[in-house]
């Protein structure tokens, strides 16, 4: 054990002086994590904000009523914010909400303008005019035109109350949150998260170990180590030690800044989740083991690495869901564990991308690892170059 | 004095190639055995057997008299081994390189003494990648050191290295000779086995040609002196060489143009040659005059030169 562990310590120190290997294992999956979730998961609201809101108007506004219809119109177009878009029955817009195509619905209901008439009339709050909003609670977008509309009327209320009596308020706005199963959970941050994830497995498996034990086999490290009295064996432990070591490191850092900036559901602390990334990392190890058993050099397994790398990272759909792929990538993505291993820890965090049993996705990849493992097994005295 | 390592009839064979065809030796306790012989001689074969690295077809391995079946930790935890090229990770200093491989053993030496046999003093700090060839190896001598090995095994330790970082390392293995360590030395340069050896071992092809201490093998050349010389502008008149051959039947034309002329009689033997080349009207330049050294034994030996 003594001599697994001083060695696994140097490994750990050389690969994090080493520039390539800090940087592909530690920083790289932060950096990847900050792109991605910045384009595609609305972070930067602040620029290009276009917001696509569905009016249903119950009634015609006449009247003080026109003055809702002339804040609507302000916001919108070129230099406002919003997209109006009409729709003649709240069931329609509320649709059009749960399946994403616009951000927010507003109803004007029946008697606004009459509402609004005699509340201003009156100089009394008793009778208010109520707009009702709809929005999706955890979709960032949708919380935010929501915030937005709420801010505009409440300030085209206090423009008038100014000028009316000040105790009193016209309009009213009630904020409804409508939830459906997916789009309650829908966070492209939260679903990242299990893609960046596993890619941080998949440098490390795919790239880094196959490389490591070439690179040692072409350069005479592992001569030199078997001259003393270590084992192969406790120098493959060392090496796949490291491997997760370096793993683990890079996936506490992608924690503490996915967490501390980014809108990430804390299900990705609990067990269950934490699990299905060990299961992830575990059934992958083998892969890399089987790339050194089938490829002579090390120069070689960079080549293969990256195409397995690149394959299993973009065809197993850990940044987009791939659900409109041709029927030949089809074959590719229900063959290569990535898709399961990440449809897994999604599953964890409550989305379901396809129509796979929970038991398919352990068994396709433990049946990988294992196949990988026999392959490694038989090859064992190649790999490790030993006689 | 008791023996260390003694082999018996090792085989070895790569494929359709014999390495190493029934070599027999010893080394005595507190010895420094060179293995002698040219590139492909079967020399880190030999060596790579005893270390463990390799397994022998046939043969019998005796470690401090023992018969060992299999050179297993047990013997790996008392030699020292500095590969022909040893490679250690880049991104480790001098000092946590000597640390980590003293942690593979049962016992290890302090790494600050280490590195100041070895004169690394300045580079302790210094990352591999970073070193020169000497310098590497130096710290290769310092890794095969760290478990204070009952016997150390140095595989063509200089090769490679400018005189300077050569002269470096003898100096060092000098200093271990002095501390009585068993040494076995594999080379292709008969200058090291002259300097550092007590016993030679002359190895080719597979096979042990002849062993013995410097002495006796310089023995085994019956011509006492060397008339060595050049022609010049020339890298070897084959018709002159053929012409004074007949009066020299063991006169050899080196590779770089040399004649070498063995003679138990230096005076008559000079004489000979000038009046032989006058006539050819041919002049000398750069003649010198030797004993014999372990390069003769081996052309004597084998009929090639040790740098073949």
């Amino acid at each position: 054990m003594k001599r697994i562990l001083t060695l696994w310590k140097a490994f750990l120190r050389s690969d994090l002086r080493e520039f390539e290997s800090f940087f592909w294992s530690l920083l790289f999956p932060i950096i990847l994590f900050f792109i991605l979730s910045s384009i595609f998961g609305n972070l930067d609201s602040e620029a290009g904000i276009n917001f696509k809101i569905g009016v249903v108007r119950e009634e015609k506004l006449t009247g003080l009523g026109v003055i809702i219809d002339e804040v609507l119109k302000s916001t919108s177009g070129e230099e406002g914010p919003f997209v109006i878009r009409e729709f003649p029955t709240i069931e329609e817009a509320k649709d059009a909400l749960k399946k994403g195509s616009i951000e927010l619905v507003m109803r004007i209901p029946k008697g606004t303008s009459s509402k609004l008439a005699a509340a201003t009339l009156l100089k009394t709050s008793v009778i208010k005019s109520e707009l009702e909003m709809f929005y999706i609670p955890g979709n960032q977008s949708s919380e935010i035109a929501a915030d937005i509309m709420s801010s505009v009327f409440n300030q085209v209320d206090l423009e008038i109350a100014k000028r009316k009596n000040p105790d009193y308020s016209s309009v009213e706005i009630v904020k409804n949150s409508l939830t459906t199963e997916k789009a309650e959970e829908f966070s492209y941050v939260t679903f990242l998260f299990p893609g960046v994830l596993l890619m941080t497995v998949l440098i490390v498996t795919l790239m880094d170990s196959p490389y490591t034990l070439t690179f040692s086999r072409d350069s005479g490290l592992n001569r030199k180590l078997y001259s003393t009295p270590i084992s192969p064996l406790q120098y493959l432990i060392a090496n796949i030690l490291k491997a997760v070591s370096m793993n683990i490191l890079g996936v506490v850092l992608l924690y503490i800044v996915a967490l501390s900036f980014y809108p990430v559901d804390n299900k990705i602390l609990s067990l269950k989740f934490i699990g299905a990334f060990f299961f992830s990392l575990v059934t992958m190890l083998p892969f890399g083991l089987m790339i050194a058993s089938l490829v002579k050099k090390a120069s070689a397994v960079v080549a293969i690495s990256q195409i397995l790398f690149q394959t299993m990272m973009f065809l197993g759909g850990l940044y987009f869901p791939i659900t409109n792929a041709p029927p030949a990538m089809k074959v590719i993505i229900h063959t290569i564990p990535t898709t399961y291993l990440v449809e897994l820890m999604r599953r964890v965090l409550g989305y379901k991308f396809s129509d796979m049993s929970n038991y398919m996705l352990l068994l396709v990849p433990i049946l990988w690892a294992t196949g990988a493992t026999i392959i490694f097994s038989f090859n064992f005295k190649k790999v490790m170059a030993y006689e | 004095m008791p023996t260390a390592i003694e082999v018996k009839q090792l085989v070895k064979h790569y494929g359709t190639v014999k390495a190493v065809d029934g070599i027999s030796f010893n080394v005595k306790i507190g010895e420094c055995l060179a293995i002698l012989g040219p590139n492909g001689a079967g020399k880190t074969t030999t060596v790579e057997i005893l270390e463990g690295l390799r397994k022998p077809d046939s043969g019998n391995i005796f470690y401090f008299e023992s018969e060992v079946h299999k050179v297993g930790k047990e013997i790996k935890d008392v030699i020292g081994v500095q590969l022909q090229t040893s490679s250690f990770m880049d991104y480790l200093t001098v000092k946590e390189t000597i640390k980590l491989f003293g942690g593979l053993y049962t016992k290890s030496l302090s790494p600050e003494d280490l590195i100041q046999l070895v004169e690394l003093n300045e580079k302790s700090r210094t990352l591999v990648k970073n070193l020169s060839g000497g310098q590497k190896q130096r710290l290769a001598l310092a890794v095969a050191l760290v478990n204070d090995p009952r016997i150390l095994f140095l595989d063509e330790p200089t090769t490679g290295l400018d005189p300077q970082a050569r002269r470096l390392l003898w100096d060092t293995i000098l200093k271990l000779k002095a501390r009585k360590k068993t040494i076995v030395l594999t080379t292709h340069y008969m200058e090291e086995a002259e300097q550092l050896a007590d016993r030679i071992v002359i190895i080719d092809h597979g096979k042990i040609v002849a062993s013995g201490t410097l002495d006796d093998l310089i023995k085994t050349v019956k011509e006492n002196q060397f008339i060595e010389f050049r022609l010049p502008n020339s890298y070897g008149d084959e018709t002159i060489f053929n012409k004074l051959r007949e009066h020299f039947p063991g006169l050899k034309l080196s590779d770089d143009g040399k004649f070498i002329c063995p003679t138990l009689d230096i005076e008559t033997s000079l004489e000979k040659i000038f009046n032989l080349l006058g006539n050819l009207n041919s002049k000398v330049e750069n003649i010198v005059i030797r004993k014999p050294n372990l390069e003769d034994v081996f052309l004597k030996l084998t009929g090639h030169s040790l740098r073949d």
